[in-house]
């Protein structure tokens, strides 16, 4: 168990800075994601802590202590791959043998650790098989025993899932979650999937050019986003983004707000304008039926925006009223801050089925 | 009816019998007069099977000179040259595919040039330095200059190319020491090139005739296909079939070995051609 702090790390690669001075604290015990579009130094990060990578500034602690100077083997931590990077010529046992081999472990403790982790996984009849006899899920399984068997402090993982087909992938995702409830320690994960870094982490590290946009909370994260980036980058479909000014609905004073944010499952359509929220008259072009819910691409005097319902599919080509809260707007400045308006009542007045801003 | 498709199997087929013919009829050869007698050696037309088998041909060669101590050299000296090739070539062969450091490139292109050098070069060299140390007439000078292989160390650089860099780095993350990586790792990954490798190596020196002939000369060092060439030198006339049938003794062992190892030749060509 340990918590692993990064102070101002920075990663250059020649002349490129990857990682520009991050600080990060991953709490101990917790299932912390990192997550972000790829080239967002996510991967880098976690070789960082891994040791794979240098840092080019900065200090990695890990219980406090500086580690930049170990070695990955003496660092405590066990790492699965994307590609599992099993290796191929050695059994399922070896496999999950050879870093205890490395570390000295006599022969009976060996046996016992790998019996033990492989009655956790579930890997007791593959034990004598070679990986290219395994499946994509088995692979999967040896990768996570051979990780859990050296007993690390921290567990990075870089993308496990995604060389796995949908259905398998929703099932190591609770199979992981367990896992982390089971063991107790600290998980560290990287992921470009939005999807896996909401449902499995408990912490979530949104990172894009190698800097981190907010970490916090999964909940925190769709509910308060700290940046356009970060409310761009959490939800299916993705929050609207409007500029103020091409909505003549919404009246302010605040000079500083210049984009208006709202969710897609956020939005109220109705037949008639209704009062306490901001209105937009707009008309379904397109839509696309996903079964239980139904997402419209809407359209108010050429500004496209997108909508999701969870009612009885509506015609394209209607013409309706999308009512959004006032609490579900969100409010962004020149450099995409998010600005902390007031919800206050008192401050938002209604302007002929608009809004008025007052901050 | 001959179709079309059976036609060109007929023709492929002859085909291949007609180059496996061309290529195993001197063998074929060697074994026959191996097995004859001297005047039956030299009639005209030839004979296509002898008389009488001479089995005791094989025996006459065998016993005409120290042949267990050539028997022996050649051994020895192939093997050991395998061996150092091998401890030399794993870790220059790692580290040309895997580290950075100053020079590497020039060393790599040093390498290759190696490679391109043909031993008839540099024998004079070689031989000028071992005889001022007062190696020659010993072991050294037959073993030594081969210890390291160009050839081998490209062709293990590249097959090392091959092997994801994951690996690797799991590998330290399960603390293995890169001499543990290199060879718990790599070599076993490596085998199908290490076993073609070997083969090449092992045949090229067991037959070599041309280096061992310059480096020795007194019976104690000398190898097989020195002590065969001999055979022809002896009392007046060419005896050719106690010398074919010396050259099935040296022939004998690598078709043994060829045989034993022949799945994994082929493997290491397949491979190399799949990947």
């Amino acid at each position: 168990m340990a918590a692993i702090e990064l102070k101002d790390v920075s990663k250059r690669f020649g002349n490129q800075t990857v990682i520009r001075n991050l600080n990060l604290w991953v709490e101990d015990g917790s299932f912390t994601v990192l997550v972000g579009p790829s080239g967002c130094g996510k991967s880098t990060t976690l070789r960082m802590i891994a040791g794979l990578e240098q840092v080019s500034d900065g200090e990695i602690r890990m219980n406090g202590d500086p580690i930049n100077h170990l070695p990955p083997g003496k660092r405590d931590v066990a790492m699965v791959f994307q590609n599992y990077a099993l290796y191929p010529t050695m059994t399922v046992r070896e496999n999950i043998e050879f870093g205890l081999k490395n570390k000295k472990v006599p022969k009976k403790e060996r046996q016992q650790l790998i019996e033990e982790i492989t009655a956790v996984v579930g890997l007791e009849a593959y034990l004598d098989r070679k990986p290219s006899t395994l499946s994509g899920g088995q692979r999967q399984r040896v990768a996570l025993a051979r990780a859990m068997v050296k007993k690390p402090k921290v567990f990075l993982m870089d993308e496990p899932l995604s060389n796995l087909d949908a259905k398998l992938r929703a099932q190591m995702r609770t199979e992981l979650i367990e896992l982390h409830k089971k063991l107790g320690t600290t998980f560290i994960y990287v992921t470009h999937d939005q999807v896996e870094a909401m449902s499995m982490g408990d912490k979530i590290v949104i990172m894009n050019e190698g800097e981190i946009q907010q970490a916090t909370e999964p909940m925190e994260i769709y509910q308060q986003p700290a940046n356009l980036f970060t409310a761009l980058f959490i939800g299916t479909p993705p929050m609207n983004i409007i500029e103020k000014d091409k909505i003549p609905q919404l009246h302010s004073h605040n000079k500083d707000i210049v984009y208006v944010g709202f969710r897609p499952e956020k939005v109220v359509l109705s037949n008639e304008p209704l009062e306490g929220g901001l209105t937009l008259p707009a008309e379904i072009v397109n839509r696309e039926i996903l079964g239980h819910e139904t997402i419209y691409q809407m359209e108010m005097s050429g500004i496209p925006f997108k909508v999701k319902h969870y009612d009885h599919p509506l015609e394209e080509g209607m013409r309706l009223f999308a009512y959004i809260a006032y609490k579900n707007l969100y409010f962004f400045d020149r450099e995409g801050r998010r600005m902390e308006v007031e919800e206050n009542k008192a401050d938002l007045q209604t302007v002929a089925g608009g809004v008025r801003v007052c901050p | 009816m001959i179709t079309v498709e059976k036609m060109l199997k007929i023709v492929e087929w002859t085909g291949l019998a007609v180059i496996t013919l061309i290529f195993v009829f001197p063998f074929i050869w060697m074994m026959i007069t191996a097995l004859k007698s001297l005047p039956e050696t030299v009639v005209f037309p030839p004979e296509w099977i002898p008389e009488t088998w001479m089995w005791s041909n094989f025996k006459v060669a065998w016993s005409s000179g120290p042949f267990l101590r050539y028997f022996f050299n050649s051994l020895f000296v192939a093997v050991a040259i395998l061996v150092l090739q091998i401890l030399t070539m794993v870790p220059a062969a790692y580290a040309f595919s895997r580290y950075q450091f100053p020079g590497r490139g020039f060393l790599f292109g040093l390498t290759m040039a190696a490679l391109m050098i043909p031993p008839q070069i540099t024998f004079l060299p070689v031989f000028l330095q071992m005889s001022e140390w007062g190696f020659i007439n010993s072991y050294i000078p037959l073993i030594l200059p081969y210890a390291a292989s160009a050839f081998g160390i490209f062709l293990l650089r590249q097959s090392f190319m091959q092997v994801p860099e994951e690996l690797i780095e799991a590998a330290r993350l399960d603390e293995a020491s890169e001499w543990r990586i290199m060879w718990r790792i790599m070599v076993p990954m490596a085998r199908p090139v290490l076993v073609t490798f070997g083969l090449f190596s092992f045949i090229y020196h067991w037959n070599d005739y041309f280096w061992p002939l310059v480096m020795t000369n007194s019976d104690a060092f000398r190898t097989l296909p020195i002590g065969i060439a001999m055979l022809k030198d002896a009392e007046g006339g060419i005896a050719w079939n106690i010398v074919m049938a010396g050259n099935m003794i040296l022939v004998i062992p690598i078709l043994i070995v060829f045989f034993v190892a022949q799945r994994q030749i082929i493997r290491a060509f397949v491979y190399s051609g799949v990947k």
